[in-house]
């Protein structure tokens, strides 16, 4: 039996290994790419949870243990238009956060999250032109990332809890586009490399009422910039530096209910006013505002084996090519395997349905998450021995 | 069951990663960044000259001995050769190691001692830099050292014994000169195998070995003049054909070179090898085009030839168009877009000749552009 998962788990590292390439969803080029709106496999598990997760910087509303966690995606795209088919996949880390207890009930945490994923991959039709059979190829890699500082206040014999959060934002996108010739394969290959920096704040809130657990949180982007550069056999051909960017405000509200024996219910909303988007103090028009609704629920088996199933639906900031706007709908499972003396491994599954009115995309995505929890006990020093 | 499993799980792998490997558009028009298709022009020279020029032909890894209707090669050798106990040697030999086999007559005459001739510079018409033979070909004597025909791997050639004196105190090395009967060129090893001579005394079995310090051949033509409207590209007697096209005038600026080929076709062919090659030099002059036009040390592309085979040189100059087109439209541009000098690579190796043709379709230059991309924002 050993040797028999040896060869299961042996077979699935290789799996994954095997997915190092590029491209995670057919519509990340656009705009600021795909947005990443919660960062863990309890989150993710739940239908993707925004405010009663580690997004929010009051979350937890029970803080007494120093928690590390760390969480590696790995996507599985099937991407599908006008009767053809391609796979993507990506497997790369997604988040690392902490917190930390402090006296007087307060708490600090930390996070460095992805907030936009850049990464794409896609291949033009092979085009005749002037006798000559040509194609491009596009790869980009690298998205917007956060690094937040987080604090916290627990009240009420941890009944409430608010905190604030600061995240400096830095992001960078390296877009490759190989130009190939068939006649003698001549590859071309220019660059295109994307800057970004700007802040965010943001305050949250969690409290428990009767049976209820109730999350809200909010974000205020401050203004931003954005450098860009095309790159053209090592000479800038066209660059332009500083475009102000400014990032809408976003809120989210979750809502959990425990009264069920064993059983937690979520539900989870998330809205961003993309349309309030400007670069260089001119209004994005195509953007619409993002919305995402979750729903979950959480079935314990035995005490810290919980089963989590959750749906969810999603409505992107962008839209297709042809105007229609992207739509997302999803079921969500997972759980989480306890790890005496360390944490908890929590994991989950996403099946997802992503689609325009011509692109649509099958993804299956897998979330790890590797939880670290230790309690700061007091040691208490005996004499007499 | 349990290898099934591991088998399907396997096939699954497989599928998965092959399904992964796949090229089709999936995607592609999201990126909505207004892509346009590449552009493929063809040019044509608007500047062409061609010239034929003695080279020195010394740093040749193989030296060419014999003639036909349009050539004559020879080659000289100097040897450092020992003057003591000259009375003592009983038997000296000239040792070539042929390198491709031919049988072709030669003659071995001492060079005229006052000629010092170098192999870094020696020519048909001159000895060194500037100092031309008195006699087009070499100066030497009368005196003939051997005849022989040069027909082996190695071929040992015993000088005369008597002659020993003056090879060592009244030459300056030795010219080996094909016979008038002669009609085809071999191919002797100069820096692999160096040509020797070797000393045997009386009395003794111990062989005293003597490689050549210099070498060359030197190379002319005969019965072969260029017309004003060929352009042709040789080795050995060297020809060199300069081209010039309208690149800056028909590129947009910034544009990225994704395919640019330079066309040779080839109306007439000589060579004593099978393959050749074809190289491209940038050249560094704006003004037109002559024998003292200069250009670039280096050769910037080249491609293969095969003859008997192929009737189209094809280069890749890619680069060299990209060059160009770097910095077309603004005022720092370097030396660029004054033309490429094509000739043969190296031009000191072997010898031969090809004619390119100028009639329809004839020289050209194919370039295929695309615009720099558009980033996101």
């Amino acid at each position: 039996m050993k040797i028999q998962r040896l060869i299961r788990f042996s077979l699935i590292s290789v799996f994954i290994s095997m997915s190092f390439i590029f491209g995670q969803s057919f519509f990340s080029m656009k705009g600021f790419g795909e947005e990443i709106l919660f960062t863990d496999g309890y989150a993710a598990g739940l239908g993707g949870l925004t405010s009663l997760s580690n997004e929010n910087p009051a979350f937890p509303l029970i803080l007494n243990k120093t928690e590390f966690r760390a969480t590696v995606l790995g996507n599985f795209v099937y991407g599908q238009q006008a009767g053809q088919a391609r796979m993507a996949q990506s497997i790369r880390p997604l988040t690392v956060n902490g917190k930390f207890p402090l006296p007087y009930k307060f708490s600090f945490g930390f996070r460095l999250s992805e907030l936009f994923n850049q990464n794409f991959d896609v291949y033009s039709d092979s085009i005749q032109v002037a006798n000559y059979w040509t194609r491009r190829h596009i790869i980009g890699k690298g998205g917007i990332y956060g690094l937040s500082a987080q604090v916290g206040k627990h009240l009420f014999d941890d009944k409430l809890s608010f905190g604030f959060e600061y995240t400096k934002i830095i992001g960078q996108e390296l877009e490759q586009w190989n130009f190939e010739v068939f006649q003698g394969s001549y590859l071309t290959s220019d660059t295109v490399e994307i800057l970004y920096s700007a802040h965010r704040l943001g305050a949250g809130l969690v409290t428990h009422l009767s049976y209820f657990t109730i999350g809200l949180r909010f974000e205020d982007f401050l203004p931003g910039t954005i450098d860009q550069k095309v790159i053209s056999h090592n000479s800038i051909v066209d660059s332009a530096s500083g475009i102000k960017l400014n990032l809408p405000n976003s809120i989210g509200l979750g809502l959990s209910f425990d009264k069920i024996t064993q059983t937690i219910l979520y539900a989870d909303l998330f809205y961003r006013n993309w349309s309030t988007t400007t670069l260089n103090d001119t209004v994005i028009t195509q953007y619409v505002n993002s919305m995402k609704i979750s729903l979950g629920a959480e079935y314990y088996l035995k005490e810290n084996l919980p089963l989590r199933l959750g749906i969810r639906y999603y409505q992107s900031y962008l839209a297709d090519i042809t105007g229609k706007n992207i739509t997302e709908y999803a079921f969500t499972m997972g759980s989480r395997i306890p790890i005496v003396n360390f944490g908890g491994f929590d994991y989950s599954l996403e099946l997802i349905q992503r689609q325009g009115r011509e692109l649509k995309e099958t993804i299956a995505r897998l979330n790890f998450s590797l939880a670290y929890e230790e309690a700061w006990k007091k040691r208490t020093r005996r004499w007499g021995y | 069951m349990k290898k099934n499993r591991i088998i399907q799980m396997i096939i699954c792998i497989i599928s998965f990663v092959l399904l992964s490997c796949d090229k089709t558009p999936v995607g592609y028009n999201e990126l909505e960044r207004d892509i346009s298709e590449a552009t493929f022009i063809e040019l044509r020279t608007n500047e062409r000259y061609c010239y034929g020029k003695y080279i020195p032909l010394g740093v040749a890894s193989n030296m060419v001995l014999g003639k036909n209707d349009n050539y004559e090669a020879r080659i000289l050798m100097q040897f450092p050769l020992g003057d003591s106990l000259l009375d003592s040697v009983q038997t000296v030999k000239l040792i070539l190691y042929p390198k491709v086999h031919k049988d072709i007559g030669f003659k071995i005459h001492p060079v005229i001692k006052s000629s010092e001739w170098r192999q870094s510079f020696a020519t048909w018409i001159r000895m060194d830099e500037n100092v031309p033979w008195l006699t087009d070909g070499g100066d030497y004597y009368p005196t003939v050292l051997a005849e022989t025909t040069l027909t082996q791997d190695s071929i040992v050639i015993e000088l005369p014994r008597n002659k020993l004196d003056t090879l060592v105190n009244h030459a300056n090395g030795i010219i080996l000169i094909p016979d008038n009967t002669v009609s085809d060129f071999a191919l002797i090893h100069s820096r692999e195998k160096v040509p020797k001579i070797t000393y045997q005394y009386y009395n003794s079995t111990a062989i005293y070995t003597f490689s050549a310090s210099e070498r060359c051949h030197i190379l002319d033509t005969t019965n072969l003049d260029l017309g004003m409207f060929d352009y042709w590209v040789g080795s050995g007697f060297t020809y060199r054909t300069l081209l010039r096209f309208p690149v800056k005038e028909s590129l947009p600026a910034n544009v990225t070179i994704a395919y640019a080929e330079l066309l040779l076709p080839v109306a007439h062919e000589f060579s004593i090898l099978d393959t050749m090659q074809v190289g491209v030099k940038k050249i560094l002059d704006s003004l037109p085009f002559g024998m003292s036009t200069r250009f670039a040390d280096y050769f910037w592309a080249r491609a293969d030839y095969v003859l008997r085979t192929d009737s189209l040189i094809v280069i890749d100059v890619r680069n060299i168009v990209q060059f160009w087109n770097k910095f077309n439209g603004t005022q720092n541009r370097p030396d660029s877009c004054y033309g490429i000098l094509v000739s043969n690579y190296p031009e000191e190796y072997g010898l031969s000749r090809l004619q390119l043709k100028t009639s329809a379709p004839g020289i050209r230059l194919k370039i295929g552009y695309i615009n720099p991309p558009k980033g996101r924002f």
